[in-house]
């Protein structure tokens, strides 16, 4: 089933859908909503922080480089409006919670100075 | 009046303690009595000691506290004494709930559904005091401080259930603690968004700083958790339990938002009731489906009774929570009050209890059974009955009610002061 | 409430319980609280002298490390997979007031009995800054055959390597299946509750450590996600070769070594002065896990070809570069860092403690299946020593049904069947060793083995025999 959510990006960054993560994230000067799961073992790519060539977010959990480009290919369908987004959530199960949220985003942070070796 | 960063330091008023009868149990009503407030001391400092506890600054110059907190002798004393104090704190639920009759999985459900509705509607003692509040600031940290006892060391009591082996219902826990943990990003984890909601109220953010203004009510709430989860034979009342509070954490903290920024606007940082808020209305299904329904369809109609026995006795210690809470803001808040009618109430009545301090002796919190006249005596003193209130001033005769399990301390200002405590029906 | 006058009382009373006998089955399915103990095997319980490492493979060390291993899991939860109904009584027992009880009075003294011997035999180097614990460690895991990557912060793992060690002796067995699967038994001690210990360090404050530690523990409990949990991954591994999944299925089969290692994470953990210990200990062996695991697999498919599932083998070999990495650089280091020199003496301590740990177990388990697969020759030279035993011996009548417990002897033991037939099992076979009247089985000291009476009755002998005199 389709689920259509609106938020208030001046409010809101995270989309919750069951057990799912969702969070705004802003490339390119533009803001996508894009699924908070490292592909290699579902890390919070929210909480990653940018590589310092701001091309790719490094995975809190195991340091796995995601690129920014293959990210966005993740977006899900939102239109912005304003400070106003809609979304549209698709094969969503009717009894799952979807709620909008405000948390702390470091993949939005300007990219780390500091050259970490992990893999 | 704080405890420094030192998470192995914890005042339990020896001498206070000494008074305390272990051998009678504690009664339904005694849960905010100072027999219970001296155990749950005790028993929440067994619990932790099962739990690792460094200092943010390092463990360099703790060494011998962390040695001595973790220690052979302490761990044998504490094995030796923790059943019988569990049975006195908690031998009471036993005849306070009785779950009777032919459980199936739905009534299960039904109880539960009920339960958590009755939990969403009613209102929060605590919160209401803390709106009617004087000095509403200093209620609301009255209340964070209840928090803090389980907000700095999260999901600790949790971590015992994660261990072992039990299936699909082991990894639906899991999901949640991951939540509480932050996912392993420590900017993330939930005690660290809590301590910056201490902060954004100046309040300080080390483990068991306001280790002297916790109350019976919310130690009692707490250690419950512990209790069950120490005992694995208790599982099943933890896993009724825990579906409980990750069901009523979300429409709690829903209200607590709209006080808290009733009384502070925008000058305190609520991201950490935002966050439970709404991840615990995930947290609620996820325990109701996969952890609780799911229990009862695996392990049968034996484990039905002891699920809702934990569903029962947490809606208990909430409400325990929530009006000690309530109390001891209204008291605090009111104090002049208590001052005249202190005076009032004095004449004749037994022998009183002579106590002496000065401006070095230790200090501490306790409160008593019942209600107390404390006369000041000798010299000058504060009545601290608060953790970031302005504490009370007695000068020589005055006179202040201690309602019964009201917690206080006092600290001497001049050389020396005396002060006597006269047992009281005035309450 | 028990009051015991003694040590030995309160083991004897636990040991005493319904659910540490031993039943008629060699194995136990669907009740994780079922341990036999066999505190019989021992003339006296008496556990006041602490083993030493000379004494590592005596019955004293069997007995209390599954004592231990009881003591330390009624700490955790175990569930049968298919519901509570048919053991909810064992349960019962098995988390009663009672048993507890008994447990907290006997553990500190079998804790110092079985883990003393550690603190004589392990000489702890002079570490005591932090450079000089990154050239220790690193210097530790090269001599451990796990060097660092180009990166110097990942261990290097090769696919391709030739098996050594022990995953090399069981491809040499005769009954090599039967070798692989008592190695995948000694794993299930663990892996079946899998990162239990670990998880008793989650609880409690100690800033970005603990989260680090917890990133680790993610991985280990599947995200939340039972199918990705590694316990089920293991288990699936387990099923794939026709071997039981049920915890402690094969408790009777677990190794002395097995049972003390395993236990020695639990004894860091449960003891949280052993913090520090456990974190280097953790990190040492997560950091060889990932060559380790990698043979492991490669092992598993020369043995049992393409029918084994060895996702378990592969998902370790891969994850544990990454936990290698995060428990040295976030851990280990961290700890140091943060804490200072008054720690790293005992994060060393750790390291060098399970260097000893690891090498008695290689040497148990090798010595265990090179018997288990030959014990034909070592019927024919049981029979050879026949007339060099050294007393009169004792005898025993067996019958089917009886109980069913494993053990192991001091010194070597000869078993002669003097009425019916008896089956040796030496680890989990369908296939046990079958010894008839007039056979004699030389047992050596230290080998893990329990028998069964194959015909309705049979008697034997068990005499000492002393191999060093000509």
């Amino acid at each position: 089933m389709d689920r259509v959510v609106t938020m208030d990006l001046r409010q809101h960054n995270t989309v919750l859908v069951g057990h799912d993560r969702f969070f705004v994230f802003r490339a390119d000067n533009q803001l996508q909503l894009v699924r908070d799961s490292c592909p290699h073992r579902g890390g919070p790519l929210s909480l990653a922080r940018l590589t310092p060539d701001g091309r790719r977010l490094s995975c809190p959990w195991h340091g796995t480089r995601v690129g920014v480009a293959a990210l966005r290919r993740t977006a899900v369908p939102m239109v912005r409006s304003g400070d106003q987004a809609t979304v549209v959530l698709s094969a969503v199960a009717a009894d799952a919670p979807v709620s909008v949220i405000r948390r702390r985003i470091l993949a939005n942070l300007p990219p780390e100075r500091q050259c970490d070796t992990t893999a | 009046m704080l405890h420094g960063p030192n998470p192995y330091r914890r005042m339990l008023m020896p001498d206070a303690v000494a008074e305390v009868e272990f051998h009678r149990p504690l009664a339904a009503g005694e849960v905010t009595s100072w027999r219970s407030l001296a155990a749950h001391r005790l028993l929440g400092t067994f619990y932790e000691a099962d739990t690792v506890l460094l200092p943010e600054q390092g463990l360099a110059d703790l060494r011998a506290d962390f040695d001595l907190f973790y220690s052979e002798e302490l761990r044998r004393l504490r094995e030796a004494s923790i059943s019988d104090l569990e049975r006195f704190a908690y031998s009471f639920l036993a005849t306070e709930v009785d779950i009777t009759g032919a459980w199936t999985i739905d009534a299960l459900d039904a109880y539960f559904q009920h339960a958590a509705t009755v939990s969403e509607q009613g209102e929060s003692a605590a919160l209401t005091a803390i709106a009617q509040a004087r000095r509403p600031e200093v209620a609301a940290d009255t209340y964070l401080v209840q928090l803090a006892l389980d907000g700095l060391t999260e999901a600790s009591a949790m971590s015992k259930n994660l261990g072992g082996a039990y299936g699909p219902e082991q990894s639906a826990l899991f999901k949640i603690f991951i939540d509480e943990f932050g996912y392993g990003v420590y900017e993330s984890k939930h005690t660290t968004i809590f301590a910056k909601m201490l902060r954004s109220r100046a309040m300080a953010t080390h483990v068991h700083a306001y280790w002297n203004f916790y109350l019976a009510g919310p130690l009692a709430t707490n250690n419950y958790y512990y209790y069950l989860s120490r005992d694995h034979a208790k599982f099943f009342r933890y896993a009724g339990a825990v579906t409980y509070a990750e069901r009523v954490f979300a429409p709690g903290f829903v209200k607590m938002i709209k006080t808290y920024q009733a009384v502070f606007g925008d000058d305190i940082d609520l991201h950490y009731c935002a966050e439970h808020a709404h991840i615990d209305e995930h947290h609620g299904r996820i325990t109701r489906e996969q952890v609780l329904l799911a229990l009862a369809e695996r392990h049968g109609a034996s484990v039905v009774p002891e699920l809702i026995r934990g569903i029962a006795e947490a809606e208990l210690f909430g409400r325990w929570f929530e009006d000690d809470t309530a109390a001891q803001i209204r008291w605090s808040d009111a104090i002049d009050r208590y001052r005249e009618r202190g005076a009032a109430a004095l004449s004749g009545g037994g022998e009183p209890r002579r106590v002496e301090l000065t401006p070095v002796s230790p200090f501490g919190t306790r409160s008593h059974d019942g209600a107390m006249i404390l006369v000041l005596t000798e010299g000058e003193a504060d009545l601290v009955t608060s953790a970031t209130g302005e504490p009370d001033r007695l000068g020589r005769g005055d006179a202040v009610l201690v309602p019964a399990g009201r917690t206080y301390g006092v600290r001497a200002i001049s050389p020396r002061c005396g002060y006597d405590l006269h047992p009281t029906t005035a309450e | 409430m028990i009051v015991t006058a003694s040590l030995t009382e309160a083991i004897e009373a636990y040991c005493g319980q319904r659910i540490f006998q031993a039943g008629p089955r060699l194995y136990i399915d669907g009740n994780p609280y079922h341990r036999p103990i066999g505190l019989a095997q021992l003339d006296r319980p008496d556990f006041t002298a602490p083993a030493t490492e000379a004494q590592f493979l005596d019955p004293r060390q069997l007995v209390a490390g599954r004592i231990l291993c009881s003591a330390y899991e009624s700490d955790m939860i175990l569930l049968p997979p298919n519901g509570l109904s048919s053991a909810k009584d064992d349960f019962d027992l098995f988390y009663s007031d009672e048993v507890r009880r008994l447990r907290d009075l006997i553990r500190p003294d079998l804790e110092r009995f079985a883990f003393s011997f550690l603190a004589d035999s392990v000489r702890v180097p002079p570490v005591r800054t932090l450079d000089e614990l990154q050239a220790y460690f690193m210097a530790e895991v090269s001599a451990a055959g796990s060097p660092a990557d180009d990166s110097g912060n990942n261990p290097l793992v090769d696919g391709l390597a030739p098996v050594k060690g022990s995953m090399r002796a069981i491809t040499e067995c005769r009954y090599a299946e039967e070798a692989a699967g008592l190695h995948l038994i000694q794993l299930a001690l663990d892996a079946l509750t899998e990162a239990s210990a670990m998880a008793r360090n989650l609880g409690g404050s100690y800033g970005v450590e603990q989260s680090e530690l917890f990133k680790i523990f993610i991985d280990e409990f599947g995200y939340g996600v039972y199918s990705a949990k590694h316990s089920t991954i293991f288990r699936g591994m387990l099923a794939s070769i026709g071997l039981r999944t049920d915890v402690h299925a094969y408790w009777s089969f677990y190794l002395t070594s097995s049972l003390v290692g395993t236990n020695y994470f639990n004894y860091l953990t449960e003891d949280h002065r052993g913090m520090f210990r456990y974190m280097a200990a953790v990190t040492y062996l997560e950091w060889l896990f990932a060559q380790g695991f990698a043979d492991t697999g490669i092992m598993l498919r020369a043995v049992f070809g393409d029918r084994v599932d060895t996702k378990y083998c592969d998902e370790h070999a891969h994850i544990d570069i990454h936990h290698g990495r995060m428990t040295y650089e976030k851990l280990l280091l961290g700890f140091a860092r943060t804490h200072g020199e008054s720690v790293i003496p005992d994060l060393v301590r750790g390291i060098e403690e399970t260097k000893l740990l690891l090498r008695l177990g290689d040497a148990d388990f090798v010595a265990q299946i090179r018997w288990a697969d030959t014990l034909a020759e070592h019927t024919t030279l049981g029979a050879a020593l026949a007339t060099a035993a050294a007393d009169e011996g004792v005898a025993a009548t067996l019958r089917p049904d009886d109980p069913f417990w494993t053990r192991v002897y001091d010194t070597d033991r000869l078993v002669a069947v003097t009425a019916g037939e008896v089956d040796v099992h030496a680890w989990a076979t369908p296939r046990p060793h079958r010894l008839g009247r007039g056979d004699t089985l030389l047992v050596p000291r230290g080998r893990l083995h329990g028998l069964k009476a194959a015909s309705s009755s049979a008697t034997v002998r068990v005499s000492t025999v002393d191999r060093s005199e000509p």
